[in-house]
């Protein structure tokens, strides 16, 4: 009698069991209806946006990046430590630099003399924020920039700093900034380039660019930064050569393209249509160039405000009313470059000319995009690649002093785009060398800057070499404080 | 009825496998339209758990009093109907939550509480016959599912709606006639002060917590005397540096803003009176504007509804899609579509009319630049959930504004760089929901501005920059046409300033140009040899610019060869003897180039053959390379000898240069050296270098450099 009682509960739970797997198995597949793709393996396919669109609205669409080559001094510009000039000469505690590295520039000193900034710090605009007396202009845009006093980076030499803030990573190879949002949003204007990049080099010691800070790496090359001439043109070649009209332009483009064509039903090679696309753009961009490069038109008062400099070409003054001028006809990613920040000595006679040279027309930049309705939809970006040491670097005298390089902490701004307005973030402590509160590290705020593209960072790859990259590798959180 | 349960507790299962599945993969997961229907139920089936769940903790409760049989059957019949009920509503919340653009935390407490309800019912549904594992279960899942709701219902009504009655009641709404003490000092006090200064905690014996302890002051004496802020301590103290001992708030803690501050100034000075409000006020008083312009700034904007409208197809939008118009839908989330028109003279009508196509869902147009007029308004006013427009630099005008009326959810307007003036003011009403205003670079003034914004203060206008507000600023030098700087015979020197406008003059003796006296620029400068033209740039209402120097070289009568008697040095070696006849310049920034020969030990010293039928010459210019920086200097020596045969030859000219005092700004400069017509064969040029920098050079004692990359021979 037991074992057909046994029998009967082992047949139940063995029918149970396959009936409850059934309907488990009914609910797993038609919630996978639900999920297209979720069994279909991982493919390049399986982003859950397409490229193209945001993954999330968001207020930005283009970047304006004013980048200050050669890492300007925190400590001269938005930090304020007056700690600093109690302390002149005095040296840098050991417990305040902890393990920190140095350069070979300063490694041998035997003293780290603390030296404060020469020139006057003061508070400006509703927001009280801290600016030296050497960015009258920026100062008086204080109320509409974001300054961050935390970035913090990982690199203590320019190359693989500058490297780091472009691309997301030291060594080279990697696409940088503009690349990867020319590839998650493509262009807004067909007939000109997504990525941009206007160089203009200052009165300081500099240090130099290379075009490995606006490669495509390995997206396609659609996507690397343009760069413009300083010279009178910014665009070279763009006008036909004597003999030749628009209409046999395109009638030799054409021809070109249907040679192309057959060159790319041959091999395959996506490059050729990255090319041919190219060639296309470039025909568009004979007309679209002029009507940008084209400053007769601008109203007196706008010379006047971004500085007469804008006149003369290469300058960062006519960078920034370029940059403008190319934002507003919807390039996606502007990248200048401004070299000689890097005041390892006689920074007090240094910095003052550099900083002369970019206030001006950065703020101009600002108010100009505010006065045309155009800074909440674009990010403007003004800073370097690290921060400055505390100390000097080389013999400290009363009327000069220079400062090495220094990762743990600098400045940097922002404004528009989706990025809370005349706040101060983060803190560094009294000597400016360490951060005590909200750092910043680079990946966050690439990964911010996504955001407010409307980008997440964490879905924005692309496959290679059998891993999936990112711009911010496998790091980066947002950094929530500092979003409207 | 044992198939009906089982069928029952198999289908719950079913469904929460179903909600597993969605759970885990929720990233993937994309909700199609009818479904979203079902999402949206779920405000309606959550009743069902609330109500059956609350009636078996009563049945639970009132078990002694029911037959067992029957409380058997009640019970089962109900836990039946609330497990089926509890999952379902657990699945339609989740399809609900996708349709959300970005999560909350208050709606992730909610979905996975929610969540936890559900799958407590079904361990209802399967522990069935042990009473004390029961009971335990449902007052677990009583109280989760109080929570749940809880939350549920912040999420719809907000997470003060509970409280909100009180805290209406005791948080007045601050009008003209409350105390400017209560409705605008008080909460600055609150933020930046009570921290350490309240009832629990008073640092410096103050306590900050009432008025009347406020006006006692703490061990340093009262905080402040009223109508006398410079003897307030509270304001003495907000004044102090940061870093100094007595400042308030101290180092670190939030600081006072500078509106903040010029309040409490203001309100102090008026007399620290807590009963004076801005209807006491006369509107011109200090304390009134401060305290209103707060008042105004909190304000808040009410939330908007967007989006509210169908997505327009795929096709349809790539088909309006070409080189000279973007149309984008930015997120797959959102129908709106952005719509960017660029290129003028590509510019064609029907690029705005076949936009009519999208009307209902065009928020945002740009047409900057574009060669619109106002009738064209026409096609834009179909454009009713139009949220964005920009009209910079069309050609517009105030007749424009009145075709927007139906596009009733325009916030922002640019009308930058139009013919837009005062007018617009009557027409501004008609735009029901605008917010921003952008009029840089219009007919508008600075006094009718003030104007608009009194007559619209609920809009905010842009102006921008204006010239006006400035000292005047210096302008930039001329800059120069010509490409080289070796000027060919006959060619002339072209200046040019891109400002519209500007007058240049110029020198070419060296002396400084003003703006009075020196040659006016008019055409292309004749020049001679080595010459340098020194230019300005000037016009009215801008400082006269910096001098600019550019130097300019002839060319010369050509030699046959040269050839160097001493060698440069070993790293500045440029292409040997040729560099110097090559008729190619070096720059003073590039002393590495191939044009330039550097010296530093021994002079310069190189033959040149002008062959056997040599010219006549009266001239020679040496052209040198300064870089003080560099230790880069003039020569202090410069010799030139001439003779038919190279045993035979003699000095034609020795010029020792005049030694700069100071350091100058790096350039390329020429020396001339006049000599007696002759027509040798050979001459021999000599520069000497600096053996010893002056005293007043950073290398002082140092030996200097002389970089010479060219000679001319006239």
């Amino acid at each position: 009698m037991e074992k057909p009682f046994l029998e009967h509960h082992l047949n139940i739970n063995r029918r149970h069991f396959l009936g409850k797997l059934g309907l488990g198995v009914g609910g797993v597949a038609l919630g996978s209806m639900l999920a297209p793709g979720i069994f279909k393996g991982t493919t390049d396919e399986a982003e859950s946006v397409p490229l193209g669109f945001k993954h999330f609205a968001s207020k930005a669409k283009r970047i304006i990046y004013l980048f200050q080559n050669g890492a300007p001094s925190q400590l001269e510009s938005f930090d304020y430590k007056p700690t600093l000039n109690k302390m002149f000469g005095e040296d840098l505690p050991a417990s305040v630099r902890g393990e920190q590295r140095l350069t070979g520039m300063t490694a041998n000193q035997s003293k780290f003399p603390l030296v404060g900034s020469k020139f006057a710090f003061s508070q400006y605009g509703q927001s009280g924020t801290w600016v030296s007396e050497l960015f009258p202009n920026i100062a008086k845009i204080t109320d509409d920039i974001c300054v961050i006093k935390t970035m913090h980076t990982e690199a203590i030499n320019h190359d693989p700093a500058l490297t780091f803030m472009q691309t997301g990573a030291q060594v080279g190879n990697r696409p940088s900034m503009g690349a990867w949002l020319s590839y998650g949003l493509g262009s807004e204007n067909k007939n000109l380039p997504a990525f941009c990049v206007l160089l203009s080099r200052g009165r300081g010691n500099g240090q130099g660019v290379y075009s490995k800070l606006w490669t495509n790496g390995f997206l396609d090359s659609i996507h690397q930064g343009v760069q413009f001439s300083s010279g009178e043109d910014p665009i070279l070649y763009l006008n036909n050569p004597e003999g030749m009209d628009m209409g046999s332009r395109k009638k030799m483009l054409d021809q070109l393209e249907a040679l192309n064509e057959m060159g790319y039903q041959e091999f395959g090679d996506p490059e050729i249509h990255a090319k041919i696309q190219q060639y296309e753009m470039a025909y568009r961009m004979q007309t679209a160039v002029p009507e940008i490069t084209d400053i007769s038109k601008e109203p007196d008062h706008i010379i006047k405000m971004y500085g007469p400099d804008c006149l003369v070409p290469g300058t960062y003054a006519a960078n920034c009313l370029l940059a403008r001028k190319l934002s507003e006809s919807g390039v996606r990613f502007i990248q200048l470059y401004h070299q000689g920040w890097d005041q390892h000595g006689n920074l007090v006679g240094e910095m003052p000319l550099q900083a002369q040279d970019v206030d001006r027309a950065s703020a101009a930049l600002v108010t100009d995009l505010k006065q045309r309705g155009l800074l909440d939809e674009t990010l403007v970006i003004w800073g370097g690649e690290f921060g400055r040491t505390n100390y000097c670097q080389g013999k400290l005298s009363d009327g000069n002093y220079g400062r090495d390089h220094h990762p743990r902490c600098y400045s940097l701004w922002m404004a528009g785009g989706g990025v809370k307005a005349g706040i101060s973030y983060g803190e560094t402590d009294e000597f400016g060398y360490n951060i005590i509160k909200d750092p910043v590290h680079v990946h966050d705020l690439h990964a911010t800057i996504l955001h407010l593209m409307g980008l997440n960072h964490e879905q924005l790859t692309f496959k290679h070499l059998g891993r999936r990259f990112r711009l911010t590798d496998v790091h980066g959180k947002l950094v929530n404080g500092i979003l409207a | 009825m044992a198939t009906l349960e089982k069928i029952i507790s198999h289908f719950v299962f079913f469904l929460l496998c179903l909600l597993t599945f969605l759970l885990i993969f929720e990233a993937q997961v994309t909700i199609p339209f009818w479904l979203q229907p079902l999402g949206r139920m779920h405000p309606l089936m959550l009743h069902f758990p609330i109500v059956l769940i609350v009636l078996l903790v009563f049945l639970d409760l009132f078990r002694s009093h029911l037959e067992p049989a029957s409380y058997e059957k009640i019970r089962k019949a109900l836990l039946g109907f609330t497990a089926v009920t509890t999952s379902a509503a657990a699945i339609m919340g989740f399809f609900l939550s996708l349709e959300e653009d970005s999560t909350s935390s208050l709606m992730d407490l909610h979905k996975w509480i929610g969540v936890s309800v559900s799958y407590l019912v079904y361990l209802l549904l399967l522990i069935d016959k042990k009473i004390l594992w029961y009971k335990i279960t449902l007052y677990t899942s009583f109280v989760t599912l109080f929570f749940a709701g809880h939350f549920g219902a912040g999420l719809t009504h907000g997470t003060d709606f509970l409280t909100e009655p009180i805290a209406r009641a005791q948080k007045k709404k601050i009008t003209e006639a409350t105390p400017i003490f209560e409705a605008f000092v008080d909460p600055i006090l609150e933020a930046k002060c009570k921290s350490c200064h309240n009832a629990q905690k008073h640092k410096g014996a103050l306590d900050m917590s009432t008025f009347a302890l406020m006006n006692k002051g703490g061990e340093n004496g009262p905080i402040w005397v009223e109508g006398n802020t410079a003897e307030s301590e509270l304001i003495i103290r907000a004044l102090l540096p940061l870093e100094h001992e007595d400042h308030m708030p101290p180092e670190g803690k939030s600081q006072l803003s500078a509106s903040e501050l010029a309040l409490l100034k203001s309100w102090i000075g008026a007399g620290a009176d807590p009963e004076v409000s801005l209807k006491q006020l006369n509107p011109a008083d200090s304390l009134f504007m401060l305290a209103n312009q707060r008042m105004k700034s909190m304000e808040e904007e009410a939330p908007k509804a967007r989006n509210d409208f169908d997505f327009a197809s795929e096709e349809l939008v790539s088909s309006l899609n070409n080189p000279y118009r973007t149309v984008t839908q930015e997120t797959p989330l959102s129908p709106a579509l952005d719509v960017n028109i660029y290129v003028k003279t590509a510019y064609k009508p029907e690029y705005l009319t076949e936009l009519k196509k999208v009307k209902d869902q065009i928020v945002s147009l740009n047409l900057a630049y574009m060669p619109i007029k106002d009738e064209d308004m026409n096609i834009i006013a179909n454009f009713g959930n139009l949220e964005e427009l920009k009209l910079n630099n069309t050609e517009v005008s105030n007749a424009a504004l009145t075709y927007l009326k139906n596009c009733t959810r325009l916030e922002s307007l640019s009308l930058s760089g139009t013919a837009v003036d005062i007018g617009i003011s009557e027409h501004l009403g008609a735009l029901p929901a605008i917010k921003d205003v952008y009029l840089w670079n219009t007919g508008i003034d600075d006094g009718e501005l003030t104007d608009l914004k009194n007559q619209w203060p609920e809009i905010s206008f842009y102006h921008g920059y204006s010239a006006n507000q400035e000292s005047p600023i210096r302008l930039t030098a001329p800059l120069l046409k010509n490409k080289n700087k070796i000027l060919a015979q006959g060619e002339k020197v072209v200046l040019e300033h891109k400002m519209p406008g500007v007058s240049i003059r110029y020198t070419t003796d060296g002396s400084d140009p003003d703006s009075i006296s020196s040659a006016l620029y008019e055409s292309p400068i004749e020049v001679q040899s080595f010459t340098s033209v020194k230019t300005i740039a000037y016009k009215e209402g801008w400082l006269t610019s910096e001098a600019r120097v550019y130097e300019f070289f002839v060319e010369g009568q050509p030699p046959v060869t040269a050839e160097l008697i001493n060698s440069p040095h070993n790293k500045y070696k440029g292409k040997g003897a040729t560099s110097l006849i090559d008729l190619e310049k070096g720059n003073a920034t590039g002393f590495n180039s191939k044009s330039w020969l550097g010296y530093q030990d021994k002079p310069l010293a190189v033959w040149v053959d002008f062959g056997e039928n040599p010219p006549t010459l009266k001239q020679l210019v040496l052209s040198y390379g300064m870089n003080m920086g560099q230790y880069i200097m003039p020569p202090v020596q410069v010799e030139v000898w001439g003779g038919n045969d190279r045993q035979n030859i003699k000095l034609l000219k020795r010029i020792v240069p005049n030694q700069p005092a100071e350091y100058q700004p790096d350039g390329v400069m020429g020396i001339a050296m006049p000599m007696p017509a002759s027509d040798f064969r050979y001459y021999q040029v000599k520069a000497f270098p600096m053996k010893k920098l002056p005293a007043w050079h950073s290398g002082k004692g140092e030996p200097g450099w002389v970089f010479v990359d060219e000679l001319f021979f006239y």
